[in-house]
């Protein structure tokens, strides 16, 4: 059985060989075991405070094969994306440009640096390894978060999000960082991807344009890739949108890769999720694929198993209740598939 | 001889020949008989007393005083930007650094402005192709100087002058394509027409009003901001020699210079000064080519010419008093043509 659950210090190994994988167009952990420790860290102690207000907590997942103990993926939940520190983002702003005298009237486009998604909740540093894209795993990591985010709604805003990756070549040539950044910066997009992930957001105030930039202006190249997402990240694109997330009038700023953001209320997921008893049932027929969720005290792991819904029980076969190893006082939601 | 006089209403035929010669870039003498007649209107009023501030200007022709032919055309006017608003694009420098990151970099950047707003303008100078020779250029324009020289009063502290910017032979101006094109969808020269009969406060309201990098725009468009068109590099020389020079504002159609000074830095206001006139037979010639002028408000005179001077009066042939509309005794404003001839 496969289980999303809260990183631990000893996976750290693990979480290198995957943040090495990950490469530059995936938002993977950074490859810095000192980094990752640190994350990991700060994912531990998200978990054991009790929270009753969204702050500086990032919580991080990892994806394991429970009986090999390999760990297959990541996600990541910022608590807000921008804590101690502001989320930057490109606005896209209609701007009408208007003249009754010349009978013109013009909508201008003008991307505007701003904080606005920094009281949003963040999905972040999914990855999944290549071989099991096709499976259910990838929605596992991110419906499985999303299920956490439900079931400890004091611990996140109402409002959601996640960055996905733009549109850069292998050799990290990004048309937007070559357009727009790399005149303010004047240095290579691997670079700046560097930067962002592992030094404070200081020198994004210092660099990034203070005034808006009129897409106009912008080179077509550049412009053609804004809110275009990388294929790489086409099934969690696929994933987002299928919960009811979209794409709204915000860009990352490096590589003008979408950024989908939903109310909470207006997810499936968070519409369709029910809590449930678990029993054990030996005859399997007719069952269903169930996102499972299971909250104990401040912990919590998701899976997904096949199983008969119900009324509140959700039947299980005894194998799979016996992997799944839950004590007595723990809360179960499920989510049909 | 040649002569600077105002503006007169039998003049309107004269200058709609003029217009028809001017060609792209050239705003103020637009080729509009409605247009032209207004201003002209406007211009007598002034110098009437009837005009409000922000009416005021001042139109002045370039007579050949023996066929009394109209050939050039100069102008200012008194305060700009107090009926509609008055634009240019401020070029400033933004720097971009960071410390951690080890970049420092300065970005060029432009903003709208309406800086200039009241200054008084050195505008509508154009001399027909024939008539540019024998220094016409140089009475023309700084006719105008000496005219401020003499009524400092009337105009503002500070001094400005747009300069035509680059555009090529079939008047597409790279700037312009590379930024104005975006927000408004026609073509320079019809931005440059609409300009000069008086509509570039609402093209303006079309104009990006944020702040914008330099660096966005084509290399083309980049190279000419704060140059002038080939055939205005004279004017801009004569005026740079005069006092005034480029301050980091152009136009925000084609990025021509604006050239600006204080009025009372201008060489001729502070360098010219009072003689009175002594009509003489014969003409008694001096050393060094001078621009003189009657200091009359309403029938203003000015021409060039080398005549004697001394520290009591300025000799004068009776035809010269005769153009300048002044008898014997009566004051001159003078003041060498030239810079290097600065000592009187």
């Amino acid at each position: 059985m496969i289980v999303l659950r809260p990183a631990q210090l000893s996976d750290i190994s693990d979480l290198e060989r995957l943040a090495q994988k990950g490469g530059a167009m995936v938002s993977t952990p950074a490859a810095q075991r000192a980094h990752l420790l640190a994350k990991i860290e700060l994912s531990i102690d998200a978990f054991a405070q009790d929270v009753l207000t969204p702050g500086e907590e990032s919580y991080l997942f990892v994806l394991e094969e429970m009986l090999t103990g390999q760990l297959m993926g990541t996600g990541a939940v910022k608590a807000l994306a921008g804590n101690r520190e502001p989320f930057y983002s490109f606005r896209n702003d209609i701007k009408i440009h208007s003249s009754a005298e010349l009978n013109v009237h013009n909508r201008i486009h003008a991307l505007t640096l701003n904080h606005d998604l920094s009281d949003h909740s963040q999905l972040c540093a999914f990855y999944i390894a290549p071989a099991l894209a096709d499976t259910l795993l990838p929605s596992l990591i991110t419906l499985g978060r999303l299920l956490f985010m439900s079931v400890f709604p004091m611990r996140f805003a109402n409002e959601w999000m996640a960055v996905l990756p733009g549109i850069a070549d292998k050799d990290g040539r990004a048309p937007f960082w070559e357009h727009v950044g790399r005149k303010f910066f004047g240095i290579d997009y691997n670079q700046v991807a560097h930067y962002n992930a592992t030094l404070d957001k200081t020198f994004i105030a210092e660099m990034m344009p203070y005034h808006p930039l009129y897409v106009t202006l912008i080179n077509q190249e550049a412009q053609a890739v804004m809110g275009r997402v990388h294929s790489d990240a086409q099934l969690q694109c696929d994933l987002l949108s299928g919960q009811g997330f979209a794409p709204d009038k915000y860009v990352e700023i490096f590589d003008a890769g979408p950024i989908f953001s939903a109310p909470r209320d207006a997810l499936s997921l968070c519409q369709q999720i029910k809590s449930v008893t678990l029993t054990s049932s030996m005859t399997e027929t007719a069952t269903q694929t169930y996102l499972l969720g299971m909250a104990d005290n401040n912990d919590f792991k998701a899976c997904i198993v096949q199983g008969v819904l119900q009324g509140e029980l959700l039947m299980l076969s005894p194998q799979n209740l016996e992997q799944l190893n839950l004590r007595h006082k723990a809360r179960v939601f499920c989510v049909m598939l | 001889m040649m002569l600077i006089r105002p503006i007169k209403r039998q003049d309107k035929q004269a200058l709609l020949q003029l217009a028809t010669i001017t060609g792209t870039g050239f705003t103020s003498l637009p080729d509009s008989e409605s247009h032209l007649e207004e201003r002209v209107e406007r211009m007598i009023a002034t110098w009437e007393g009837q005009a409000p501030l922000s009416e005021q200007g001042y139109l002045f022709v370039l007579e050949e005083s023996a066929t009394q032919k109209v050939v050039g055309i100069s102008g200012i006017e008194v305060a700009i930007g107090l009926k509609e608003p008055w634009y240019d694009f401020h070029v400033g420098t933004q720097v971009h650094a960071s410390k951690e990151l080890g970049i420092y970099r300065q970005m060029k950047k432009l903003s709208l402005s309406n800086d200039h707003t009241g200054h008084s303008e050195l505008c509508t100078l154009f001399l027909d192709p024939q008539y540019r020779k024998n220094k016409n250029g140089q009475l023309l324009s700084k006719s105008r100087l000496l005219f401020i020289a003499a009524f400092k009063e009337k105009f503002s502290e500070r001094i400005i002058a747009e300069m035509r910017g680059v555009s090529d032979a079939q008047g597409e101006s790279p700037f312009w394509e590379s930024l104005g094109r975006h927000f408004f969808a026609i073509d320079f020269t019809e931005a440059d027409y609409l300009t000069g009969i008086g509509q570039k406060a609402f093209i303006a309201e079309l104009m990006p009003k944020h702040a914008f990098y330099v660096d966005f725009l084509s290399e083309a468009a980049q190279k000419v901001i704060a140059e002038v068109h080939p055939s205005t590099l004279p004017a801009r020389k004569i005026l740079e020699s005069e006092g005034m020079r480029y301050e980091g504002y152009v136009d925000i159609f084609d990025a021509g210079p604006t050239l600006e000074a204080y009025t009372k830095d201008l060489r001729v206001v502070r360098k010219s000064q009072l003689l009175p006139v002594k009509v003489c037979a014969t003409a008694l010639l001096g050393e060094q080519i001078l621009l003189i002028g009657n200091d009359k408000y309403q029938e203003f005179r000015a021409i060039i010419g080398s005549p004697k001077i001394d520290n009591s009066a300025i000799y004068l042939t009776q035809a010269q008093a005769q153009a300048l509309s002044v008898i014997d005794g009566e004051q001159l404003r003078i003041v060498p043509l030239f810079e290097k001839e600065n000592s009187l």
